[in-house]
């Protein structure tokens, strides 16, 4: 096949119609409506988070946007190991025997995965979604509730693993789940989604992730577990009306840290194998 | 009100004369007529948000990568188990629905349509950019946020596995040897 074939198969008809421009200008006006309200909307869940635990932080470089999304983690420029324990600030509208219950629906045509009697083993809330990780005596999963279709929270899941401690050069183990929020109720439109969780290699003390937004996150451990999820403005043509960032495409570094501040491995994941669309191809 | 007006006649002038175009490759991409058309409208929505700052430069530029953006982020709204090619099953029926080309053309087009099934959405937005808007390889690889080099890969993948589908597989024995 040449280029000449495919230039003249995938050659335009005559027979698509225009859009109808009004239709675009209403429909445009309709989301900067939408959007003026939002921007009052998330100032309170802003807010709100601040007030319940103190969970927001930012490194100022966004500081001060009308629209900067939560940040929820532990991001930090300068950031340092940290080992936490789960916060007591849930607003969620799914409980976490419900997260527990949605996930082992979504896990039902995994195989293998941790059994109908799997438990809670680590979670990591917050008032924009969960991530827990689940296991039985074999194997773990780990499931996520931050993504919302048609105003509901949707449960996606991490493949189920084998409850060995992996390598800490095993990059996989490390993969991230990254979405494009969309709530209608919210508008969080503009906003990208990550969430990952594993188990601890050993000699690992920190789990910390740096994003194309240049925010740094350190991942919460709890047990022999690691939990992380982050919400970036990160603004690229057609996904954020703010325009585009430079240097947005940049990949995800991870930096694993031992427990007396030297890095074991230090990384950046490959798109698509290990920076997924909601954990759908394979992680 | 005078410079809104006129702001508006502009950005009318630009759907009615681009749109079509860009709902074609939004089908390239997405293999559905009907979200061909929300993609679009979407991109368009959003450009005419900052229509002052876009039309002093490459409008249909623009707008054409936000098509794609919002193409590969759609993809990843999908649920989980979702599949790459897993969307594009209607590809041929849309293109179908506007092919005007008599007899052998037909069966040619509508045979490439079914063969970018097989294509992941990344490989196809390689080939919509650099065979139908005609972009260079970096052209492409600055339109999708990727290096050159992923866009060569891309590109030679996206050939090998549309020369290897079935739909192709009898016309193009020749050109494989």
């Amino acid at each position: 096949m040449n280029d000449d074939e495919i230039r003249d198969a995938l050659r335009p008809d005559d027979g698509i119609e225009p859009l109808d421009p009004a239709k675009v200008i209403t429909g445009a006006r309709r989301r900067r409506r939408k959007r003026e309200l939002t921007t009052g909307s998330l100032a309170a869940v802003a807010v709100l988070a601040v007030v319940a635990g103190g969970i927001i932080a930012t490194d100022g470089a966004n500081s001060g946007a009308p629209v900067d999304p939560p940040v929820v983690g532990t991001p930090s420029s300068t950031p340092s190991a940290r080992t936490s324990t789960p916060r007591a600030t849930s607003t969620t509208a799914m409980s976490a025997a419900q997260l527990l219950a949605n996930c082992k629906v979504a896990l039902a045509e995994a195989n293998p995965k941790p059994g109908a009697n799997a438990t809670q083993q680590a979670l990591l809330e917050s008032p924009q979604g969960s991530v827990m990780v689940i296991a039985d005596s074999k194997y773990w999963a780990a499931c996520d509730n931050g993504y919302s279709s048609e105003g509901e929270a949707q449960v996606s899941a991490r493949r189920p693993a084998g409850l060995v401690a992996p390598s800490p050069q095993d990059k996989d183990a490390f993969a991230v789940a990254q979405n494009r929020l969309t709530q209608p109720s919210g508008n969080y439109d503009d906003f990208e989604y990550y969430w990952a969780a594993g188990r601890l290699p050993t000699g690992v003390k920190t789990v910390r992730y740096s994003f194309p937004d240049g925010r740094t996150v350190d991942a919460t451990v709890q047990g022999k577990y690691w939990l992380m999820h982050y919400w970036s403005l990160q603004q690229t043509p057609g996904g954020s009306e703010g325009g585009a960032t430079p240097g947005a495409t940049d990949k995800i570094r991870v930096r694993l840290v031992a427990a007396d501040g030297t890095v074991v491995n230090d990384f950046r994941l490959a798109e698509p194998e290990q920076i997924c669309a909601q954990i759908t191809h394979g992680c | 009100m005078q410079r809104s007006e006129s702001r508006d006649e502009d950005f009318t002038a630009f759907v009615l004369a681009r749109s079509a175009r860009l709902v074609h490759i939004a089908r390239m991409l997405c293999g559905d007529a009907a979200l061909a058309e929300d993609l679009v409208q979407t991109a368009l929505e959003k450009a005419y948000l900052r229509w002052d700052r876009i039309e002093l430069g490459d409008p249909f530029g623009y707008v054409r990568q936000a098509v794609v953006n919002q193409h590969l982020s759609w993809v990843r709204r999908r649920p989980w188990r979702e599949r790459p090619s897993g969307h594009a099953a209607e590809l041929d029926q849309s293109l179908g629905s506007h092919v005007v080309d008599p007899g052998a053309a037909v069966d040619r087009k509508l045979a490439i349509a079914g063969a970018l099934r097989v294509l992941t959405r990344r490989e196809r937005a390689v080939v919509v950019l650099r065979y139908v808007e005609d972009l260079t390889e970096a052209q492409t690889a600055a339109t999708l946020g990727v290096a050159v080099g992923t866009v060569k890969s891309a590109n030679s993948r996206a050939l090998q596995k549309l020369r290897a589908a079935p739909e192709l597989s009898g016309s193009y024995v020749g050109e494989q040897s």
